[in-house]
C-alpha cells in the first residue's frame, strides 16, 4: 500500500516541477525575444539574482508579514472552531449570528482595513486583525457543516449506547467534521496571506506589502516580483501545511485510488 | 414467567407539519420471551423499523407501553440493548479493535478485560487478522462483521437488528446469517431481527412476526417448528415451506 502512495506523489511532484520549468523558460525567452523592459517584466534569471541580492532586506520584511499570518490564521482557527462549534449546535446561533455573519463578509474587506487602522492603531495589531477578518469565516463554515452533517447511522448508534452530549461531540461528532474544517482551513489559508498584505497597502512601515509599495513606486521590476515570489511561497507553504496535518490527522478522508481493498 | 419485552397496545403515530399525521403503528401487541430469535417481516412501510426505534429508545410510543420484563421501558433498560443497523456505522477513524471497544468507553466499563473479550469476539467472526485495520480497509461483510461484535461486546439481553445483512450480496448474506446463529447458540440472546426477506425470517426464527402497511399492524405472528441449529436443509424442509407459504399468503 505504502509504495503505491509513493509512487503517486513522485509521479505529481515531477509533474509539477516539469510545467513550472516550462513557464519559466517560456518566459525567459519572450522576454529576450520581445525586448520587454527589466521594470515591466523582469526576465526570471534577474528575479532569481535580486532573491540572492536582497535576501536580508526580503528577510527582515518577510520576516514581519509572516508573523501577521500566523497569527491572524492561528486567531482566526481558535475563534472560528469555537463560533462554529455555537453555532452547529443552537438553532438559534444558527438563525441569528451566522446569518449576521454571512452579511458582514459581502463588506468588502478593503475598504474595512483603513478603519482597522483607525481603530487599533498603525502597528502590527490592526494587520493581524485583518488577516484574521479575511480568513476566519471559511473555518466556521467548515466547523458547521461538518459537525451538522454527521450521519444519521451515527448519531442513532450514539443515542443507542446511552452516549451524554459531550461523549457524542468528542468521539463521534467532531472527528467526523474534521475533513469538512480542513477544507475550510485550507481556504483559510490563501486567504490569510492577502488579508495581510492588503493591511499593509493602508498603512505600514514594514513588511512585505509596504515592500511592494516601495518596489513598485521606483519601478523596480526585478525587486517587485522577488516580493511577489516569497509572498506565492508564503501562500504555498501554509496551504502545503494544512494540507499536510489534513492527511496526518483525517487519513480515512482520502478518496479511492491510494488504498488497497481486501476482499469479504 | 413474565416476558422479557412486551407492547401493549403500542402505536405510533408521526405528526408532520402543518397538519399532515401517518400512523405508523397501531395495536401492537406482542410477547417476546427471553432467549428467543425473533425476525420482523413485512413490505416497506409497514413500521418494521418503528418498532425497533421504540424498543431502543429513539422514538417514544404516542400510545400503548412497552415494558421491560415488567417495568415500563426507561432509559436505564438501555444498557441491556444493543442494536446493528443495516450500515455498518463504524468510526471511519478508529481500527477495528476500537470500533468494537466503543460501547465500553461510552458505557465506562473496564478496558483491560474488554480488550480480551473484543479480540475474541473478531475471532468468532472470523476477523482475527483484522483487528488492527481500519474500517476504510475492509469489505461491506466485514464491517458488518465488526458492527456485530460492537454490539455483543456489552454483552446485551436484547439484541435488536434492522436489516443487517440488506446490504450485502447473496453469498455473503447466507454467510452471516449462518454466523449469527453460530453466535447466538453460543450465547443466549433475544434476539430482534428485521428483514424483508421471507427466506432469511424464517430460517433465522423461532416465531415470525408478520406485519402490514398502513398503518403498521401485527397480521400474524407464526411459530417456526425446525429443530436447532438450522443447517441448509432446512431451506427445502416441509415446515419451512410451509411458514413460508402461510407469510406469503398474509403479505399477498
Amino acid at each position: 500500500m505504502n509504495g503505491g502512495r509513493k509512487r503517486y506523489h513522485n509521479h505529481d511532484l515531477v509533474l509539477t516541477v516539469l510545467s513550472l520549468a516550462v513557464v519559466i523558460g517560456v518566459w525567459e525567452l519572450l522576454v529576450d525575444l520581445l525586448s520587454i523592459p527589466r521594470w515591466i517584466l523582469p526576465p526570471p534569471k534577474d528575479i532569481i539574482t535580486e532573491l540572492y541580492r536582497s535576501a536580508g532586506y526580503l528577510w527582515q520584511h518577510g520576516l514581519v508579514t509572516l508573523g501577521e499570518i500566523l497569527a491572524g490564521f492561528v486567531l482566526a482557527i481558535g475563534v472560528g472552531m469555537f463560533l462554529g462549534i455555537i453555532i452547529a449546535f443552537s438553532p438559534l446561533l444558527e438563525k441569528t449570528l451566522y446569518k449576521l455573519l454571512v452579511i458582514s463578509q459581502s463588506i468588502p474587506k478593503i475598504a474595512i482595513a483603513p478603519m482597522l487602522v483607525i481603530w487599533l492603531g498603525l502597528g502590527l495589531l490592526s494587520k493581524i486583525a485583518m488577516a484574521f477578518l479575511m480568513c476566519f469565516f471559511p473555518i466556521v463554515v467548515g466547523m458547521v457543516s461538518g459537525l451538522q452533517s454527521t450521519s444519521r447511522e451515527l448519531l442513532d448508534l450514539a443515542h443507542v449506547l446511552g452516549a451524554n452530549w459531550l461523549q457524542s461531540f468528542l468521539k463521534i461528532r467532531f472527528p467526523a467534521a474534521l475533513p469538512f474544517l480542513f477544507s475550510g482551513l485550507k481556504v483559510s489559508a490563501s486567504m490569510a496571506v492577502v488579508g495581510a498584505v492588503i493591511s499593509e497597502f493602508v498603512n505600514a512601515e514594514r513588511g512585505l506589502g509596504y515592500s511592494l509599495l516601495v518596489t513598485t513606486s521606483q519601478l523596480n521590476g526585478p525587486l517587485t516580483f522577488a516580493v511577489v515570489v516569497i509572498l506565492a511561497a508564503f501562500g504555498i507553504g501554509l496551504f502545503s501545511l494544512v494540507a499536510w496535518l489534513e492527511k496526518a490527522i483525517c487519513p480515512w478522508a482520502k478518496s479511492a485510488g491510494t488504498e488497497d481493498r481486501t476482499e469479504v | 414467567m413474565a416476558a422479557l419485552l412486551s407492547f401493549e397496545g403500542v402505536g405510533k403515530t408521526y405528526h408532520l407539519p402543518p397538519r399532515e399525521s401517518i400512523e405508523a403503528l397501531s395495536g401492537i401487541d406482542l410477547e417476546v420471551q427471553d432467549g428467543e430469535f425473533v425476525t420482523i417481516v413485512g413490505p416497506s412501510g409497514c413500521g418494521k423499523t418503528t418498532l425497533l426505534k421504540l424498543v431502543s429508545g429513539l422514538i417514544k410510543p404516542t400510545s400503548g407501553r412497552i415494558a421491560v420484563e415488567g417495568t415500563p421501558l426507561q432509559k436505564s433498560h438501555r444498557r441491556l440493548l444493543s442494536m446493528v443497523f443495516q450500515q455498518p456505522a463504524l468510526l471511519p477513524w478508529r481500527k477495528v479493535l476500537g470500533n468494537v471497544l466503543l460501547p465500553c468507553e461510552i458505557q465506562g466499563r473496564g478496558r483491560g478485560e474488554a480488550g480480551a473479550k473484543a479480540r475474541e469476539l473478531l475471532d468468532l467472526v472470523g476477523l482475527k487478522d483484522f483487528v488492527n485495520r481500519m474500517p476504510g480497509e475492509l469489505s461491506q461483510g466485514m464491517q458488518q462483521r465488526v458492527s456485530i461484535c460492537r454490539a455483543l461486546i456489552s454483552d446485551p439481553r436484547i439484541l435488536l437488528m434492522d436489516e443487517p445483512f440488506a446490504a450485502l450480496d447473496e453469498i455473503t448474506r447466507f454467510e452471516l446469517t449462518r454466523m449469527l446463529l453460530d453466535i447466538w447458540s453460543i450465547r443466549k440472546k433475544t434476539v430482534l431481527f428485521i428483514t424483508h426477506s421471507i427466506q432469511e425470517a424464517v430460517f433465522l426464527a423461532d416465531r415470525v412476526v408478520v406485519m402490514t402497511p398502513r398503518p403498521g399492524k401485527i397480521a400474524s405472528v407464526i411459530h417456526v417448528p425446525l429443530p436447532r441449529p438450522r443447517k441448509e436443509e432446512h431451506l427445502y424442509d416441509q415446515s419451512f415451506s410451509k411458514c413460508a407459504r402461510a407469510i406469503h399468503q398474509l403479505l399477498a
